[in-house]
């Protein structure tokens, strides 16, 4: 209900990926933390290209409710990509994601899980004082560009 | 329950969900309504020219007593309101009230503020020292130090509380202030900043402020993973610290607001004169202990509470005496869409192994506060420590709720002796929430900080414009408390 809240009923700013991609709804697969879980989604190589776990939810209640977004700190603190590594190293600074009125910004980094390199994209978005959070973790070698799966899912949750 | 409601599944949504459409049949205020209260009594009021009000400090100056209070940033409708005394639209900054006479508050002066709206701009923070007691101040002049908006702190000479005169001005690319601590003493200032590369919106700048004319920083410090270049996981941005000064060497950090609170004992002695450069094993060194809270809840306010006799364990044949700390979370979501921020109190008399023991909330049910439109659940403590109710009665907001007089002689078992829920008036701005993508607001008191004088009287300001209320214990509670 607070991603229908927060999110417009117009179309994102981002283009979709060709081929649609299928994600399939999953368990929360992250521990409780001070956030209620969110919505998880499991993509398969052969629909994505990598196996791919994209995590979405609501976190009410930001102090910086007329600023928003500022810059990768916000990346860094807020888009739950702490959950998947707590050792994160971000790659690049972050770039601007808009998805309708929501705004934000969006990161990539690695990780080493298990012994194995990762992926991992965070994203923020925020309207007001209420942010939206995603993140995404994949094999290190993917090199797909998930921005149309973050609007996609954004857009269209079941 | 409407179809963007039954198209979530999550915890999250059916608890919001409900939350959020169920706001009906609640005991919302009315301008109109008297204030609600037990045990505690309005002495005077002033409307801080409407404006929304965060910190107050009250200083015993002279024959005087003045109350200087900062404030939040303006609203979207009013952004910039006028002072009445001088004619003049001014951005939100800092209230100075003489309450000599509480019952008849005067206003003396506004200093404005950054530009900004809510937390964005204004002056949030205040405290004051006199230069009698700072070690290289002027010994005739009082000085309030103030935050200016996110960007800057500042030093004010305010012994003419009528006629403030700007001292000296801490910049440095500042991209957040908040809750400062001075101790007047030594001069020593605890600045609560955003200091540049730092990976958090708020973590300390430690100053030597005992000349208010010529600021002088000692180091940065914080949380290691918070500090410039480093990686992963980014530990929780400060909120505010209280130092029991050099006799205790004892400096407490609070962090996290309503998520993810950490509480941190520190050397004094260690940060004041440990190497400054911000490493990892630099910023550990003066720590003796942190406490993690549940991630569910923040830690705005740790104020400690030492050599406190605990009446129960009087015949104990140890432990009669504890050092405690008492920790204030601090609400920040409108209608209870959070869980429930709250006061704990924490046995710290073993520093190490510092362990929460007891705790207190207002009951919900005793005010429908849920509903009742803004914020309900705790934000902050008195935190002077005069004599009438030092390690005996602690005022702590609930923004809707009020402000609670809460008897801690016992910390074990705290116990609410009073409160005061003050009225709305015109000015009272409404909270709203999101039902269906359209604002639904109501309008109750948002009771934000609270402070005391040496006399008792107790000081309560709103965060939706509402003014300071001046309260005072009945004569029958104060009796109770040995007074």
């Amino acid at each position: 209900m607070f991603l229908a809240m927060l999110l417009p009923v117009a179309s994102m700013s981002h283009q979709e990926p060709a081929g649609a991609s299928t994600w399939t709804a999953i368990d929360w697969p992250y521990p409780r933390d001070g956030w209620p879980a969110g919505h998880a989604f499991r993509c398969a190589p052969s629909s994505c290209g990598a196996p791919a776990v994209l995590t979405l939810r609501v976190k009410l209640g930001m102090c910086n409710c007329d600023t928003g977004v500022r810059d990768d700190l916000e990346v860094d603190g807020l888009s739950d990509v702490d959950l998947i590594s707590s050792t994160f190293v971000p790659l690049a600074p972050g770039t601007l994601f808009q998805a309708g009125a929501l705004r934000g910004r969006m990161r990539e980094y690695e990780a080493v899980i298990d012994g194995a390199r990762k992926r991992l994209v965070g994203v923020v978005l925020s309207r007001g004082c209420d942010v939206v959070a995603a993140s995404l973790v994949t094999p290190d070698r993917d090199r797909r560009d998930w921005t149309g799966d973050f609007t996609r899912l954004l857009q269209n949750l079941p | 329950m409407s179809l963007p409601c039954a198209k979530w599944t999550s915890v999250l949504s059916i608890a919001a969900c409900f939350l959020l459409s169920n706001a009906v049949h609640a005991k919302e205020q009315a301008i109109g309504d008297p204030p609600e209260a037990k045990n505690m009594e309005l002495v005077g009021w002033n409307d801080l020219q409407q404006r929304s009000a965060y910190q107050p400090t009250v200083f015993h100056q002279g024959n005087r007593w003045i109350a200087y209070i900062g404030h939040h940033g303006g609203t979207e409708a009013v952004p910039r309101p006028v002072n009445p005394l001088t004619g003049q639209a001014e951005f939100n900054g800092t209230s100075i009230i003489d309450v000599t006479d509480p019952a008849k508050p005067v206003y003396l002066h506004h200093i404005p503020g950054q530009e900004g709206l809510g937390e964005s701009g204004a002056a949030q923070m205040t405290r004051v020292c006199s230069g009698a007691q700072l070690p290289k101040g002027d010994k005739n002049t009082i000085y309030l130090l103030r935050t200016f908006g996110n960007i800057a702190h500042e030093i004010w000479n305010v012994t003419d509380p009528a006629a403030p005169k700007l001292v000296s001005r801490i910049e440095g690319q500042l991209k957040d202030t908040h809750k400062s601590w001075w101790e007047c003493d030594t001069g020593i200032a605890y600045l609560v900043s955003g200091a540049p590369g730092w990976r958090t919106r708020r973590m300390t700048q430690v100053y030597d402020l005992s000349d208010p004319a010529h600021p002088v920083k000692i180091r940065d410090f914080g949380l290691p993973g918070q500090q410039p270049g480093s990686s992963g996981s980014v530990p929780t941005e400060l909120h505010g610290p209280i130092s029991a000064g050099p006799d205790s060497n004892r400096v407490y950090f609070g962090y996290g607001t309503n998520k993810g609170g950490i509480i941190q004992i520190v050397d004094r002695k260690k940060l004041l004169e440990g190497p400054s450069e911000p490493t990892p094993e630099n910023l550990k060194a003066p720590e003796i202990s942190q406490l993690a809270l549940s991630p569910l809840i923040g830690a705005h306010t740790v104020l400690p509470l030492l050599k406190m006799p605990i009446p129960e364990f009087k015949n104990d044949k140890d432990g009669q005496t504890r050092d405690m700390v008492m920790i204030v979370d601090e609400s920040l979501v409108n209608e209870c869409a959070e869980a429930r921020q709250m006061v704990w109190f924490a046995d710290i008399t073993v520093e190490a192994r510092p362990m929460v023991v007891s705790n207190f909330t207002v009951d919900e049910a005793s005010g429908d506060f849920c509903q009742r439109g803004g914020r309900f659940g705790s934000h902050s403590s008195n935190e002077a420590t005069f004599a009438i109710f030092n390690k005996k009665v602690v005022f702590v907001t609930f923004f809707n709720a009020g402000v609670r007089a809460i008897d801690i002689r016992d910390p074990f078992r705290p116990k609410e002796i009073g409160y005061f829920i003050p009225a709305i008036t015109q000015a009272t701005t409404p909270r709203c929430v999101k039902i269906n993508g359209a604002d639904r607001c109501k309008t109750a008191i948002q009771s934000n900080n609270v402070e005391i004088d040496d006399r008792g009287y107790v000081y309560v300001v709103d965060r939706a414009n509402t003014g300071v209320h001046i309260l005072k214990l009945s004569d029958e509670t104060l009796k109770s408390i040995g007074q």
